[in-house]
């Protein structure tokens, strides 16, 4: 049977990530990784209980001029969300187009390819399922609308693929200039609060005081806007098939199509310019090829790990993530930060949970440069307590950053931010402490060139689960001395961040005996 | 009196899950020896290598270099080894002189004997890339002569090196040969594979040929052309697998 290009390619993909995870995980790694992600979707059921019933009353509705406004803004917000963060978190480039570079394979296939592989994606099989059953329950309601509605949410779905890949290439683009990138989120950011500041807070304050009044105000002065949205105006083409309308449809559908096209053309043009042979993919080269100064095995292998993490996409990526951080804060999580008092602890655990695929993935930077350290004689131990120092110093300059922003922007007081702080060490510690472990038991080589490997599959969904577990011991205990001493909060982490301390120093030996037991594995996986 | 054993492996095996990998081996070779370890692809070589060098344990027997058994002292071997894997493992976001840097500093060597001695090596092996390329950008054969400077560095007793002269131009060949053979006369151990057979003709005399994990064939370079007209002949005659015949579709 004759297979053409893009069965092939998308054939070759499937395999490909088959074949890593089954080798990454062993069998009884993929036994619970079947589990993890079982019990994932059981929590997500909610989630698409609650799109369901959205599908429901929209379906219902859908002649009614708000229906359709809300069947659109939602499908937008989420289907633009899912994209952002797809791209933000490294949910791009599926394929290898690198090793598809010397076939004779038109770019058009490839894309194509690419496309359909990223659908393949977790976090764009989850929006899939959340259109999926807002479709399958608004059909119950208006069947004949089939077309229609698979039209809209067709769309959604390319534009959440095609956001995808546009923000993760521009990530990619602005953290290889790290300076650039900083200096152009930084302009964003208080571009974005100049704007956004005074509705946010307009909001903020409605919400509070639960003025009804003020939100109607407030949703009579944005309703026009969304009105506009392309989305939106899909939805409305719903309501007029609905009645007989077909020419005004046709019209309103036209903004999303449009949209769609542009969207698409966007992204294959970006694609195209990445994927050509003349496109630079090097970082900027050393700045100086100055030799080091290593006092000792350990200080040299810090000052290896530091140089991965500071030259990497991803490392670079990671000393972004403060600035991004704040935005959130500040923008649209304005509301949900639970009070100035939870929210500089609340983003030291986001910022912590950002670096987990670094922590727990300790010699992905080596590559096939881990054979060295293992050849050299060294100590196993001084190679985990170099690759530590190095992660700690990396975490401590996230740390410093986010909290000397928070304290310029939302004051939160002397006790929150040293407690943060604490809590930070804390995690930290925890992380790289169960990163000797973890980064034997699932090694696997990090790009330098790409904001993330592997995207959101397999191997990497474990330390994302393990990294939320600390999260929510850490953060737990922090959240109970706050609310039953409050002012026992800095002593009581400093406590904790010492107990975690030694806690290290108990378990470093340990896992090095174990990192020399499983060197094997990390010879298999990444030699 | 004969010369001390430098390696020594005893009836060693090695499984990856249910493959064999290497089966029951047992070889010894004096210090000063010049090996060359050959085979098919697949045979085991590399995987006798990294049993070698402590990069992997075997799943029985013992592996001793100098002396000194890999099990309960491997920082002492590591200390007097020279090894260039397979993949030669450098650290590719280092340019040339950090890596060669790092290894030497690592090895305990000051930074005047490691400048000196990486002059004097990359001058001989002609490896003058711009220094602030990164040894990811440097070709195969860049890397190559990168990975034996590394080996090389520190003045190992024991010298391993996976397919050393793969992707190395002529002339540099050349230099090679003339640096192990130099090395050898100096009393230096060197275990080599290679699938360039006219090489390991020139440079070993003594060779050991591996076949599915086990040891095929074992002895002076000079005994086993004695059986066959050349190397080659006899490799083939041992291995076997030679498929003649010209492809269907040309």
């Amino acid at each position: 049977m004759k297979i053409g290009p893009f069965r092939a390619l998308l054939a070759a993909h499937a395999q490909m990530t088959w074949n890593r995870t089954k080798k990454g995980l062993g069998r009884r790694g993929m036994a619970a990784t079947a589990l993890a992600i079982g019990f994932l979707m059981s929590l997500a059921v909610p989630m698409f209980a609650t799109f369901a019933f959205l599908g429901y009353l929209f379906g219902h509705g859908i002649d009614k001029p708000l229906a359709s406004l809300l069947l659109g803004s939602v499908v937008g917000f989420v289907a633009c969300a899912f994209g952002i963060m797809g791209g933000v978190l490294g949910g791009t480039r599926q394929l290898a187009w690198e090793a598809y570079r010397s076939y004779p394979i038109p770019f058009r296939t490839l894309f194509f390819a690419e496309m359909s592989a990223s659908a393949g994606d977790v976090l764009a099989l989850g929006f899939i399922g959340l259109m999926a059953s807002m479709a399958a329950a608004f059909l119950t309601q208006r069947p004949l609308l089939l077309p229609w509605l698979s039209l809209l949410l067709v769309q959604a779905i390319l534009w959440m693929l095609f956001l995808q890949q546009l923000v993760g290439t521009l990530a990619t683009a602005a953290v290889r200039r790290l300076r650039v990138a900083l200096l152009v989120i930084t302009l964003s950011a208080w571009a974005g609060f100049a704007l956004l500041g005074s509705a946010v807070s307009e909001l903020h304050g409605a919400l509070r005081a639960d003025n009804v009044d003020t939100m109607l105000t407030i949703w009579r002065r944005i309703r026009p806007s969304l009105e506009m949205l392309p989305p939106v105006m899909s939805a409305r083409a719903l309501g007029a098939v609905q009645k007989g309308a077909w020419r005004q449809a046709a019209w309103l559908e036209l903004p999303m199509l449009t949209v769609t096209v542009a969207l698409g053309v966007a992204t294959y043009l970006v694609l195209q310019r990445e994927a050509s042979p003349r496109a630079s993919h090097a970082l900027e080269s050393t700045r100086s090829a100055r030799l080091w100064r290593l006092s000792s095995p350990v200080l040299a292998m810090a000052r290896l790990h530091a140089h991965h993490l500071t030259t990497s996409l991803q490392g670079r990526f990671g000393l972004v993530i403060p600035i991004v951080t704040v935005v959130l804060i500040k923008g649209p999580l304005a509301n949900v930060t639970f009070g100035r008092a939870w929210m500089a602890p609340g983003a030291i655990l986001y910022v912590a949970l950002t670096a987990t695929q670094l922590q727990f993935n300790q010699f992905g930077f080596d590559g096939q440069g881990a054979k060295t350290l293992l050849l050299l004689p060294i100590r196993t131990r001084d190679i985990l307590l170099g690759k530590a120092i190095a992660l700690a110093a990396y975490s401590a300059v996230q740390y410093a950053a986010l909290l000397a922003l928070l304290t310029f922007m939302v004051h939160p007081g002397a006790t929150v931010i040293v407690g943060s702080a604490l809590l930070g060490g804390c995690l930290v510690v925890a992380h790289v402490a169960q990163g000797h472990w973890v980064s034997v038991i699932f090694p696997r080589p990090l790009p330098f060139h790409r904001v993330q490997g592997g995207g959101l599959q397999g191997a990497n969904l474990f330390p994302l689960g393990l990294g939320l577990l600390n999260a929510a011991v850490f953060g737990g205990a922090y959240g109970l001395v706050t609310r039953l001493a409050p002012r026992a909060t800095v002593p009581a982490a400093a406590v904790l961040f010492a107990l975690t301390l030694a806690g290290y120093a108990w378990l470093l030996p340990r896992a090095a005996r174990f990192v020399e037991r499983r060197q094997e594995r990390l010879v298999e996986m990444l030699g | 009196m004969s010369s001390p054993l430098a390696i020594e492996l005893k009836s060693v095996t090695k499984t990856f899950a249910s493959t064999v990998a290497v089966d029951r081996l047992s070889l010894s070779f004096p210090e000063g020896s010049f090996v060359g370890l050959l085979g098919r692809n697949g045979a085991g070589k590399s995987t006798t290598l990294k049993l070698l060098t402590g990069l992997i344990a075997p799943t029985s027997g013992e592996v001793r270099l100098l002396g000194i058994d890999m099990a309960k002292d491997p920082m002492s071997i590591k200390r007097q080894i020279g090894t260039m894997p397979e993949d030669m493992g450098l650290l590719d976001q280092l340019t040339r002189d950090q890596f060669l840097h790092f290894v030497g500093r690592m090895r305990g060597m000051d930074e005047g004997t490691i400048l000196e001695r990486g002059k004097e090596l990359f001058d001989k092996l002609d490896l003058h890339p711009d220094p602030k390329t990164l040894i990811a950008d440097f070709s195969f054969g860049m890397k190559k002569k990168l990975a034996l400077s590394t080996a090389l560095l520190h003045g190992p007793k024991v010298l391993f090196l996976d397919e050393p002269f793969e992707g190395i131009d002529p002339v540099t060949s050349r230099t090679i040969k003339e640096i192990l053979l130099g090395l050898q006369q100096r009393g230096v151990t060197l275990v080599l594979t290679s699938h360039i057979l006219e090489v390991v003709e020139k440079l070993c005399p003594i060779i050991a040929i591996l076949d599915h994990g086990s040891l095929k064939g074992f002895g002076r370079l000079e005994e086993l052309r004695a059986e066959s007209e050349s190397l080659e002949s006899y490799f083939v005659g041992l291995v076997g697998g030679v498929k003649a015949g010209e492809l269907s579709w040309l």
